[in-house]
């Protein structure tokens, strides 16, 4: 089963353009009608493409890496949220399989000029960019944007090519490989995890800037597919998550989400956070001035905020999602709402994952409260909690790896080592990725997920909507019992909606509404048979069970790279120290017990973590087990 | 006994108030307490618009901040009920 070939499918554009960065060859190849069927789209395109061209051992920063950024056939057509940008790449922070996720126009833009993904390749000889004008691809030379950030990179590009063009890029932390420097497009919007950024940094790689001339995508029944578009909408409107998401964006939440036991404080030391009361809406409400979001999306969740007061006056800015309020709020104890704003400001405008940045940010507070660090290794900063110009000074210092950023800049796990002294009792992290704004004792599935995770502590990959929402049906969040059958329905859902390159905020409104996993998946298999006309996509068991073939795709490239069992991991704070505070005061995490439970949901080797030959073979993945044992790598 | 309540997100802005203390009887459940001691306290209107939005699932009840299983919940001297709009984060 090979990723191209030939096919012709409505909805799709028939082509993947592969960029050869060393050879500055722009190929063009038709997706197979295999990898159509049997993976959709978006992270579907994206985990097989990597899985068949990503030798296992690749340095991921080296020339042999590679990337695959893709979207959807619904991408480009007036279906709801359908045009998010996909990368998936092997993670120099984790090691192993990688997945990112971003909004705004780029990808409609690259589904316009004719495409349905790019797999960048080898290396470019000195800082480049690559201007695709509908069918015309160009390697142009970046020295002069080199070492700029997001925003002026952009002015600059599209002055040489279109004012409308839509630019995907790297700033100066993806070129100085900060291992979890982000791309961003639209200034702001990220797909933000795992270091993909260094990836395009070490390939010389500066952006990729996109025009097309028609606004076009052929579809196979345009009428049914209006209709469900039609019904689409309603969802929205109806649905009872929309008014939160459209008028805070997911800031709404800061304040909810710390009642609930999530919103972890000074690194998970969990204790209550005083004057947390700043991130209530009603607070957040007096700095938004404007409404944004992405192509095709009613929900707009993106909000800008305005600071007319105090030390950053002036400032502008994409506000700072509920992970950002988090990570440079409450676990560095800041609750100086303009502070983390700037913060943000910085991370977007240098190309640097907020979340694992304040997560480096806080684990250095706590060692410089325990004296495992001190101003000698500071720079002569005081790490003190809460203090949230030194958070915006150490976001710059990591961004542009200086002094103890350059430290940081590795991530929490390989500044842990590089400290020793007992630092890694405090790098929070789950196979490197630091771990996010949700408390795993407080939240056992959602927890269960971040620790088997196949690109680490994402809460992304399986955010669990029945613990944390109580949709579609309430589940105790504190209870360990059905956990493992429970990280795996959502994770496969996730994985499902994913293929369609749906947005995870999108999914929210709509399980919210319907309150049925299933109906939302008639919504999703509705549009794509109407876009497509593929008789698969009709059934909406289908996107179950290629959700449950991805993930098992993605696991199968991680164990292929060493991954088992123990890399299933959460720190031992999240294992053995309870919580301080209601409502999950006393929990912790039972991780073995869990993950006994989870292996056996997911039908894989309790012992291993691995996939057998039998539940590969049940979801269509032969070649998968078969290379796997060719390896040595398939459990017994 | 006492209850705490807190309405938050724009629950607090159709209440005018982002939290109160109500003095209810004692072993009184969630539910009657909705619909028997809220509309005293809020008005009949306002507290109409709050159980409606329950009832509809917007806003999500939580007790000492864990989602409780259904309104026959009983209280005690002391909870505190967060009124929490069914929003989620990323
Ligand atoms: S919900 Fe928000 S992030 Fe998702 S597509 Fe819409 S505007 Fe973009």
């Amino acid at each position: 089963m090979s990723s191209t070939g030939s096919s012709k499918f409505y909805g799709y554009k028939g082509k993947i353009l592969r960029l050869d960065l060393t050879n500055k060859k722009a190929v063009k190849m038709e997706p197979s009608p295999e990898l159509v069927r049997n993976f959709i789209s978006a992270r579907g395109f994206g985990a097989k493409i990597l899985w068949d061209e990503m030798k296992p051992g690749t340095d991921p920063l080296s020339p042999e890496s590679k990337v695959v950024i893709s979207w959807s056939p619904l991408t480009g057509t007036t279906a709801q949220s359908f045009h998010r940008v996909f990368v998936v790449f092997k993670s120099p922070l984790t090691g192993g399989y990688f997945r990112s996720v971003g909004g705004g126009f780029f990808a409609a833009e690259m589904k316009f000029a004719g495409y349905d993904g790019i797999i960048i390749e080898g290396r470019a000889e000195k800082p480049t960019y690559v201007w695709i004008h509908d069918d015309e691809v160009e390697f142009r030379d970046a020295t002069h944007v080199w070492g700029m950030t997001i925003d002026g990179t952009t002015e600059f590009l599209r002055d040489e090519t279109d004012k409308e063009a839509r630019l995907l890029g790297i700033g100066p932390a993806g070129e100085r490989l900060v291992r979890f420097a982000c791309l961003v497009t639209d200034d702001y919007r990220t797909p933000g995890r795992g270091g993909g950024g260094a990836v395009w940094g070490a390939k010389n790689l500066k952006a990729i800037i996109v025009k097309a001339s028609s606004r076009e995508v052929e579809l196979f029944n345009p009428d049914a597919f209006d209709k469900l578009v039609e019904e689409q909408t309603n969802v929205y409107m109806k649905s009872p998550l929309f008014e939160s998401f459209n008028k805070f964006g997911t800031g709404g939440v800061t304040y909810n989400f710390y009642t609930l036991g999530h919103n972890p404080t000074y690194n998970f030391k969990q204790i209550e956070l005083e004057n947390i009361e700043v991130f209530k809406t009603e607070v957040q409400e007096k700095y938004i001035v404007k409404h944004t979001g992405c192509y095709g999306c009613k929900i707009s969740c993106g909000k800008k905020w305005k600071l007319t007061k105090g030390p950053y006056a002036g400032y502008v800015w994409d506000f700072p999602e509920y992970e950002t309020q988090w990570s440079f709020g409450s676990t560095c104890g800041v609750t100086n709402l303009e502070a983390i704003l700037v913060a943000n400001n910085i991370c977007d405008r240098y190309g640097v994952d907020t979340i694992s940045a304040g997560a480096a940010i806080a684990f250095a507070m706590e060692l410089y409260e325990k004296g495992i660090i001190t101003e000698k290794e500071t720079d002569g900063l005081k790490l003190r909690w809460g203090d949230g110009d030194v958070v915006i000074e150490l976001v710059r210092k990591i961004a542009l790896r200086e002094g103890i950023g350059n430290i940081l800049a590795e991530g929490t796990k390989r500044a842990a080592e590089i400290i020793g002294r007992g630092a890694e009792k405090y790098a929070m992290h789950a196979k490197a990725l630091e771990l996010p704004a949700y408390d795993p004792r407080a939240a056992k599935a959602h927890g269960l997920s971040y620790a088997t995770s196949n690109i680490g502590g994402s809460h992304m990959i399986g955010w669990n909507h029945y613990e944390i929402l109580g949709v579609p049906k309430k589940v105790d969040p504190f209870t360990t019992e059905g956990k493992g059958e429970l990280a795996k329905r959502v994770q496969d859902f996730i994985a499902g909606y994913e293929s369609a390159g749906f947005c995870a905020f999108g999914g929210l409104v709509t399980v919210g509404y319907y309150n049925d996993e299933d109906k939302m998946f008639e919504l999703i298999s509705g549009l794509l048979y109407a876009a497509t006309g593929i008789e698969e996509f009709k059934n909406p068991k289908y996107l179950w069970l290629v959700g449950e073939r991805i993930y098992n795709l993605e696991r199968a490239f991680n164990a292929r790279e060493g991954f088992t069992r123990k890399d299933d991991w959460v720190p031992e704070r999240i294992q053995k120290v309870p919580v301080p505070r209601p409502p999950a005061k006393g929990q912790i995490f039972e991780l073995d017990k869990l993950l006994d439970d989870y292996y056996k949901a997911r039908g894989w080797d309790i012992k291993t973590g691995i996939p057998t030959r039998r539940k590969l073979e049940e979801i269509g993945l032969k070649q998968v087990a078969d290379e796997l044992e060719k390896l040595g790598k398939l459990p017994s | 006994m006492k209850i705490y309540i807190e309405f938050l997100s724009w629950a607090s802005l159709k209440t005018g108030r982002s939290w109160m203390w109500l003095e209810v009887p004692g072993g009184i459940k969630v539910r009657d307490l909705l619909l028997k001691e809220l509309p005293n306290a809020l008005g009949q209107d306002v507290a109409k618009v709050i159980i409606d939005s329950i009832l509809n699932g917007t806003l999500v009840v939580l007790v000492n901040g864990y989602a409780i299983p259904s309104l026959d919940y009983d209280l005690n001297d002391g909870d505190k009920i967060y009124l929490q709009p069914l929003a989620a984060g990323g």
